[in-house]
C-alpha cells in the first residue's frame, strides 16, 4: 500500500513554478528522502501535503485517500516538523503538548503526554516554559508534538538543523525506531549522510522538478566514484594504472595526485595492485556516493 | 386761581390717601392669612418646562419656618429658580423695607383682582414687585423684579379642598440666561448629527408647583432646612 | 469547535498582554475616581456655573452615575486600543512566533480555527466591557452612591431619575460592547492578513484616529462621508442618556455596527481560508 502519492503537481508563485508537475509515491513503511538545493521545492512540497499551500493542479493521496476530499480524516493521522520547531513560548512543554494534542483531533490523555516527553527525553523540563529551552530541548519538543497523537505518516523538514553531534545521532535513532513501529517518514534534509543512513527511498528535487529518484541502495550501488590517489611516484604509478581497466578514467589531478573513476567495490583491488608494485600511497580518498551524485545532478541542471 | 389749585392739591392728596388707605388693608386683608401661620410642610409635585434643561417631574417636601426659612425637599436632581414662592407674603408683610401703593384693579383669570405695587424704600435686591391680589386675600399673581435675577412671575392657583389660605399650584415664570457647557464633558461631541435643540430659541422658562396635604403649625425643627440629603 | 474555542481563550489567558488592558482599566478608572472623591465637586461648581446664576441646584450630583458617564467618555479612545492590543494579535502574532504553521496542518479547518480565535476574542472583547463596567458604574456607586444623572449636551442639560439609570447603562453597555467588537474584528481582520504583531494595532489605531478626526471636521465634504465612517455610530451609546431617547438612530448605529462586525469578519475569513501560509 502506498502512504503517499503525489501526481503532477503544480504551484506557480507569479511567473515561478514552484512545483512543476512533480510526481512521486512513498511505500508505507519507509522512510524517504528528500533532497533538493534550497529553491527546490522541498518545501513547498511538504507545506501543499499539509494543505499550508494550496496547489494549483494535480493530485495528493494520503493512504489511498484523496488529500482534498478528506482532509480531516488524513490529518489526523499525519504528525509534522515544519522548519524550525516554534511554540507558544509563554506555556510549558506539558502545556503546549496538551494544545497540540487538543489540535490533533483525538483525545490525548495525560498519560501520553507524560510517555512522548519521556521518549523525547524531556523528563524532569515539562512544567518548565519553553522559551528556558535550548534549541536542541524545543527540536526534542517537537519531536514529541509530531507522535503525540501516533500518526501513521511522518513529515520532518530539516529535523537536525541546530542540532549536535549527539543530537543527530538521537534523532537517527528515533527516525529508525519509527520505522520499526511501522511508521512511514518522510525526511528532507541538507546532510546528505543521514539520507544515505536512514532512507530507503529518496526523490531529489530541483526548480520544481524531480531530478531522480527511488531506492537509495539502487541508486547508489552502482553509483561511479572519483577516487583520488596521492602517490610518492606518480609516472611508475600511471604506467601501471595504464594496464588495467581504468585507464581510460585516468587523469593527473596534480604533481602526485591521481583521479580514477571506479566503483567503489573496485578500490581495494586497485590499492592493493599498486602496493605490491612498490608503489607509496600517500592517501587515497573519494566523495561520498550520494554526495556526488546530487553534485552531479543539481550541477547540470542549473546549467541546463 | 390760587383757590383753584389749593383745591385740587387737596383733591390729590386726600386721594393719595385714600388710595394708600386701601392698598393697606388689602394688603392687610391677605397678610391676615399668614398672620398665624408659624410653620408649614406640604407634598410639592414640581413639572419643569425650561428651555434647553431636560428634567422630568418629581415630588418632593416644601417646608417654611418663620420668618424667612424655606426649603424644598427632593429624593432626586431639581433646578429650582431662584425666586422663593414664599417671597410673596414675606415682602407683603415687610412693611419697613415696602410701602403699597394701589394701582387699580383687573379681571384676572374671571376674578377681580387689586393690583397692589409693592415700592422698596431703600435700596433692596427686590427693586419692583406688583401684586395681584382677589376680594378674599389670596395672592393670584406676582410680577418680582430683583437687581441679580431680572424679572420673573409667580402665578398661584388656589382650591379650598386643599387649603384656603395656601395655594395647590404655583408657576414660577423667569428669564433664562443663555448657558455655556465646557465641550469636554458635552455627550454630544462628534455625534452624527449635530442637532440644535429648538428649545434655546425661547428665553423664558417656567417651574409649576403642585402642592398637597398641607400640615400647617405642626413645628419643623430648624435642622431640617440645613441638613444633607 | 467549543474545545477549539476553550484552547484559544487558554491562550489568551496565558498571556500577560492579555492583562494590560484589565490592569489599564483598573487603574485609569481608580485614578479618574479618586480626582472626583478629591475635587470633583470643584470640578461639577465650573461646569454648572452658568447654570448657578439662574438656578439653585439641589440634589446629590456627585454620584456614581454621573462619575461612571464621565470615566466612559474618558475611554473613548482608549478602549479600543486596549481591545486591539490583544485581538489584533491573535493570528498574525501566531504567525509571527511561527505556531500558525504548527497548527494550520492539523484536521481543524482553517475556518474553524479563524471561528474559534474569533470567539475567543470576543469573549475577551466582553471580559474587557464587563469589567469596566464592573469599575466604571459598580465601583463608582459603591463610592460615590446612587442618584439621579445628569447628562450635558452642547446647548441643552438632561436630568436621568435614577430608577431609570441602571437600565440605560445596561443598554449603553451592551450597545459599548458591540462597538469595541467591532474594533475586534476590525483588527482581528488586519491580523489575517499580516505576518506580525504590531501592523494590526497600527492599522487598527491609525484608522480609528483618521476616522475620529474626520468626524469632527465641520467641512461639509465630509458631511457625506461622516455616515459610513464606523467611528461615527461607534460612540452611539451616549444616546442611552439622551431624553427623549432617539430610538431610531441608536438602532441605525447599532445596525450599521453589526454590518461592519459581519463585513470585518468576512473579509478576514476568506483571507484566511484561501492564503497560503508561507511562514
Amino acid at each position: 500500500m502506498k502512504a503517499l502519492e503525489v501526481h503532477n503537481i503544480v504551484k506557480t508563485y507569479q511567473h515561478f513554478n514552484a512545483l512543476d508537475g512533480l510526481s512521486f509515491s512513498i511505500q508505507k513503511g519507509e522512510v524517504y528522502g528528500l533532497l533538493g538545493p534550497n529553491g527546490a521545492g522541498k518545501s513547498t512540497l511538504l507545506r501543499c501535503l499539509l494543505t499550508l499551500i494550496k496547489y494549483d493542479s494535480g493530485s495528493i493521496k494520503i493512504f489511498d485517500k484523496e488529500l482534498l476530499h478528506h482532509r480531516k480524516t488524513i490529518l489526523q493521522n499525519v504528525g509534522y516538523l515544519i522548519e524550525k520547531p516554534d511554540f507558544y513560548g509563554y506555556l510549558s512543554a506539558n502545556k503546549n503538548l496538551e494544545i497540540m494534542g487538543a489540535y490533533s483531533g483525538k483525545i490525548i490523555s495525560a498519560n501520553r503526554i507524560a510517555a512522548v516527553i519521556e521518549q523525547v527525553g524531556l523528563k524532569g523540563r515539562e512544567k518548565d516554559k519553553v522559551k528556558t529551552y535550548s534549541h536542541g530541548m524545543k527540536q526534542r519538543l517537537g519531536l514529541a508534538q509530531v507522535i503525540l497523537h501516533n500518526p501513521d505518516l511522518i513529515i520532518l523538514d530539516e529535523p537536525n538543523t541546530g542540532l549536535d553531534p549527539s543530537g543527530i545521532v538521537d534523532l537517527r535513532n528515533f527516525i529508525n525506531q519509527l520505522k520499526a513501529e511501522g511508521k512511514t517518514v518522510l525526511l528532507s534534509s541538507h546532510v546528505l549522510n543521514e539520507i544515505e543512513l536512514t532512507a530507503d527511498s529518496m526523490i531529489i528535487l530541483n526548480k520544481g522538478k524531480a531530478l531522480v529518484s527511488g531506492s537509495v541502495q539502487e541508486l547508489l550501488d552502482d553509483k561511479e566514484l572519483h577516487v583520488k590517489i596521492e602517490v610518492n611516484n606518480k609516472e611508475d604509478a600511471i604506467n601501471i594504472l595504464s594496464h588495467t581497466n581504468f585507464s581510460n578514467h585516468l587523469k593527473t589531478i596534480s604533481a602526485n595526485v591521481l583521479e580514477l573513476t571506479m566503483q567503489k567495490k573496485d578500490i581495494a583491488g586497485i590499492n592493493k595492485l599498486l602496493v605490491e608494485k612498490g608503489i607509496d600511497i600517500v592517501s587515497l580518498n573519494y566523495k561520498k556516493p550520494l554526495e556526488e551524485l546530487y553534485m552531479n545532478l543539481t550541477k547540470t541542471n542549473i546549467h541546463a | 386761581m390760587i383757590k383753584r389749585i389749593s383745591l385740587l392739591i387737596i383733591i390729590v392728596i386726600v386721594s393719595i390717601r385714600g388710595y394708600s388707605q386701601d392698598a393697606k388693608a388689602i394688603v392687610r386683608q391677605c397678610n391676615a392669612s399668614f398672620t398665624n401661620i408659624k410653620d408649614y410642610s406640604c407634598a410639592v409635585n414640581l413639572v419643569f418646562d425650561i428651555p434647553g434643561l431636560h428634567i422630568g417631574t418629581i415630588n418632593g417636601k416644601v417646608f417654611f419656618k418663620k420668618p424667612n426659612k424655606f426649603r424644598i425637599r427632593t429624593k432626586g436632581i431639581v433646578f429650582l429658580p431662584k425666586q422663593n414662592p414664599n417671597q410673596l407674603p414675606i415682602i407683603l408683610a415687610d412693611t419697613l423695607n415696602f410701602i403699597p401703593i394701589f394701582i387699580g384693579k383687573e379681571t384676572l383669570v374671571n376674578q377681580m383682582v387689586n393690583v397692589i405695587q409693592m415700592v422698596p424704600l431703600k435700596d433692596n435686591e427686590v427693586v419692583a414687585a406688583k401684586f395681584f391680589i382677589n376680594l378674599k386675600g389670596q395672592i393670584l399673581k406676582a410680577q418680582i423684579s430683583t437687581k441679580e435675577n431680572g424679572t420673573s412671575d409667580i402665578v398661584n392657583e388656589y382650591d379650598d379642598n386643599i387649603s384656603v389660605k395656601m395655594p395647590s399650584s404655583t408657576i414660577i415664570s423667569f428669564d433664562m440666561k443663555k448657558f455655556k457647557v465646557p465641550k469636554m464633558v458635552a455627550v454630544d461631541i462628534n455625534s452624527k448629527a449635530a442637532k440644535k435643540s429648538n428649545d434655546n430659541n425661547k428665553t423664558t422658562g417656567s417651574v409649576t408647583m403642585k402642592f398637597s396635604a398641607y400640615k400647617i403649625n405642626q413645628y419643623i425643627a430648624d435642622t431640617v432646612f440645613t441638613e444633607i440629603d | 469547535m467549543h474545545r477549539l474555542i476553550k484552547v484559544e481563550l487558554f491562550k489568551i489567558a496565558a498571556r500577560p498582554r492579555s492583562y494590560i488592558g484589565l490592569l489599564a482599566i483598573t487603574i485609569i478608572v481608580l485614578l479618574i475616581q479618586m480626582a472626583m472623591l478629591a475635587d470633583g465637586k470643584g470640578f461639577l461648581s465650573f461646569i454648572f456655573s452658568s447654570f448657578a446664576q439662574t438656578f439653585d441646584i439641589q440634589g446629590k450630583i456627585l454620584n456614581g452615575n454621573l462619575v461612571a458617564f464621565i470615566v466612559l467618555q474618558m475611554l473613548v479612545m482608549q478602549m479600543p486600543l486596549l481591545i486591539a492590543f490583544v485581538t489584533g494579535d491573535i493570528i498574525s502574532g501566531e504567525a509571527a512566533d511561527g505556531t500558525l504553521r504548527l497548527i494550520a496542518g492539523r484536521p481543524f479547518s482553517r475556518s474553524r480555527i479563524y471561528f474559534a480565535k474569533y470567539s475567543a476574542s470576543a469573549v475577551y472583547t466582553a471580559i474587557l466591557t464587563i469589567w469596566l463596567g464592573i469599575m466604571a458604574l459598580l465601583l463608582g456607586r459603591i463610592l460615590f452612591g446612587n442618584g439621579d444623572m445628569i447628562v450635558l449636551k452642547s446647548d441643552s442639560l438632561t436630568v436621568i431619575r435614577s430608577a431609570d439609570v441602571l437600565w440605560r447603562y445596561m443598554v449603553a453597555f451592551g450597545i459599548a460592547f458591540l462597538s469595541l467588537l467591532l474594533i475586534a474584528s476590525f483588527s482581528f481582520c488586519i491580523s489575517a492578513f499580516s505576518n506580525n504583531s504590531i501592523t494590526p494595532i497600527i492599522i487598527c489605531m491609525g484608522t480609528i484616529i483618521v476616522f475620529t478626526i474626520i468626524g469632527t471636521l465641520d467641512i461639509p465634504f465630509f458631511d457625506y462621508i461622516k455616515p459610513f465612517l464606523f467611528t461615527t455610530h461607534m460612540i452611539v451609546w451616549r444616546d442611552m442618556f439622551y431624553d427623549p431617547l432617539q430610538w431610531q438612530d441608536i438602532i441605525l448605529s447599532v445596525s450599521v455596527i453589526i454590518f461592519y462586525i459581519i463585513l470585518f469578519t468576512a473579509i478576514g475569513w476568506y483571507h484566511f481560508k484561501t492564503k497560503d501560509i508561507l511562514i
